[in-house]
């Protein structure tokens, strides 16, 4: 069985589990089409990390889009950009994305938007949270057919960040960056291991207790879907129509 | 600035696809590499903007319109409205590209159809839709071609897609 629960949606489920990686007094952005990451950030805001500077890119709402993208980029090269959020049409075990073409490069299967900066991201933001709504076998690949970004590099590469966390719409995992591979720390209500491990393409590090992805309390709930449901359709109004939100 | 130097990139496939990217040892940082990407210099730009006045200033939403039309031999702007001030003096509202670096205007109203240019309008949502579901076919696209561009000037295409609703 996919996630179920009556009492939250997916999107605040993951919004409350990205919440707790956001820490104060730092820089938080998010780009194109990340409404549930937004919803996290928001939260850590209204919570523990009423100090945190969130820049997402590209954003209407003057309050939010405070500086422009490619001063986002110059924040990461700079080294003060401790979260950014990527997804991926392709993920695989060791990290890598792939936002490019599905396919030969050269006839792809399907162009996809490009990197926007993740070349660059991936490599420069402390710490990168991936995140995708649909864990299938499709998405989570032994390798990506085209490496828009990687998940490790060599020695002479100037790397101070990479992945971290991997959300689903099914389980949480930790990238081990000495291994390169991920962890699974948690699996959404409803959601068994083995389930993980059937719509999963690569090999993931299994410990033997798996716990459930802690759910979201009555208070952050009651945040999410207040003033962070307008913010985030602000942005994103198709996350709230489609019921991104509950309540 | 004939080539920029980036952080990250190195070991991703977008540099196969580049052959004229370098990557050197990084000057300022021993026994670490950086990617070097040469300067882009396009022979024609062309970019829609909000608005132009008489002399040919350019008010455009972004500020890489500006660097794109330094960067550019031949700058040709498409803009929602010609207006009677001298947008240098009033830059308000966007970001100014001074007429030195444009070469042409052209009026084209409802220009980034259907894309949306805020404020003056939103992304026709339902035509993206439409082009979506026509392209999946090559007879599909092609009728989306015949119907909305082959044939058609741009105040043709202008009229039908501001007075005709999509065709389900």
């Amino acid at each position: 069985m996919p996630f179920q629960s009556d009492d939250y949606t997916i999107g605040e489920l993951m919004a409350t589990r990205i919440s707790r990686e956001v820490r104060d007094d730092t820089y938080v952005s998010s780009g194109a089409a990340s409404p549930v990451p937004m919803a996290g950030v928001l939260l850590a805001q209204e919570t523990h990390a009423p100090d945190m500077i969130y820049v997402p890119i590209g954003a209407s709402n003057p309050a939010l889009n405070l500086i422009s993208g490619k001063e986002v980029f110059d924040l990461a090269q700079r080294g003060r950009l401790d979260i950014f959020f990527l997804g991926g049409a392709q993920i695989d075990g060791h990290g890598n994305i792939n936002l490019t073409t599905i396919g030969d490069h050269d006839r792809p299967d399907v162009r996809l938007p490009g990197a926007a900066g993740s070349g660059m991201l991936y490599f420069m933001t402390n710490r990168i949270i991936l995140f995708r709504l649909e864990h299938t076998k499709r998405v989570f690949v032994e390798d990506v057919d085209f490496i828009t970004s990687a998940g490790s590099s060599g020695e002479r590469v100037e790397r101070p960040g990479g992945p971290s966390m991997l959300i689903t719409n099914i389980c949480v995992m930790m990238y081990q960056k000495d291994q390169k591979k991920f962890l699974l720390e948690s699996v959404h209500p409803g959601v068994t291991v083995d389930e993980v491990v059937e719509n999963t393409g690569f090999e993931l590090l299994i410990p033997d207790e798996v716990p459930v992805t802690t759910a979201p309390t009555p208070e952050q709930l009651e945040l999410l879907r207040g003033s962070i449901k307008d913010r985030v359709g602000g942005e994103y109004p198709g996350f709230v129509t489609s019921g991104g939100f509950g309540g | 600035m004939p080539f920029i130097p980036s952080r990250g990139v190195i070991g991703t496939d977008l540099v196969n696809l580049h052959p004229n990217w370098k990557i050197i040892e990084d000057p300022y940082n021993e026994g670490h590499d950086i990617l070097l990407v040469p300067a882009i210099c396009p022979d024609i730009a062309i970019i829609h903007a909000f608005k132009a006045d008489q002399n040919g200033n350019v008010l455009a939403p972004g500020y890489e319109d500006r660097m794109v039309a330094q960067a550019s031999d031949k700058v040709l702007v498409t803009v929602e409205e010609i207006v009677d001030y001298d947008l240098s003096e009033d830059p308000r509202g966007g970001h100014l590209i001074p007429w030195p670096f444009v070469s042409l205007v052209v009026h084209t109203p409802k220009g980034s159809h259907p894309g949306g240019m805020k404020p003056y309008y939103e992304a026709d949502n339902d035509h993206f839709s439409h082009y979506m579901e026509a392209s999946k076919t090559r007879d599909g696209f092609d009728a989306y071609l015949d119907k909305f561009v082959r044939g058609h000037t741009e105040d043709e295409y202008r009229e039908m897609v501001t007075r005709v609703a999509v065709p389900a």
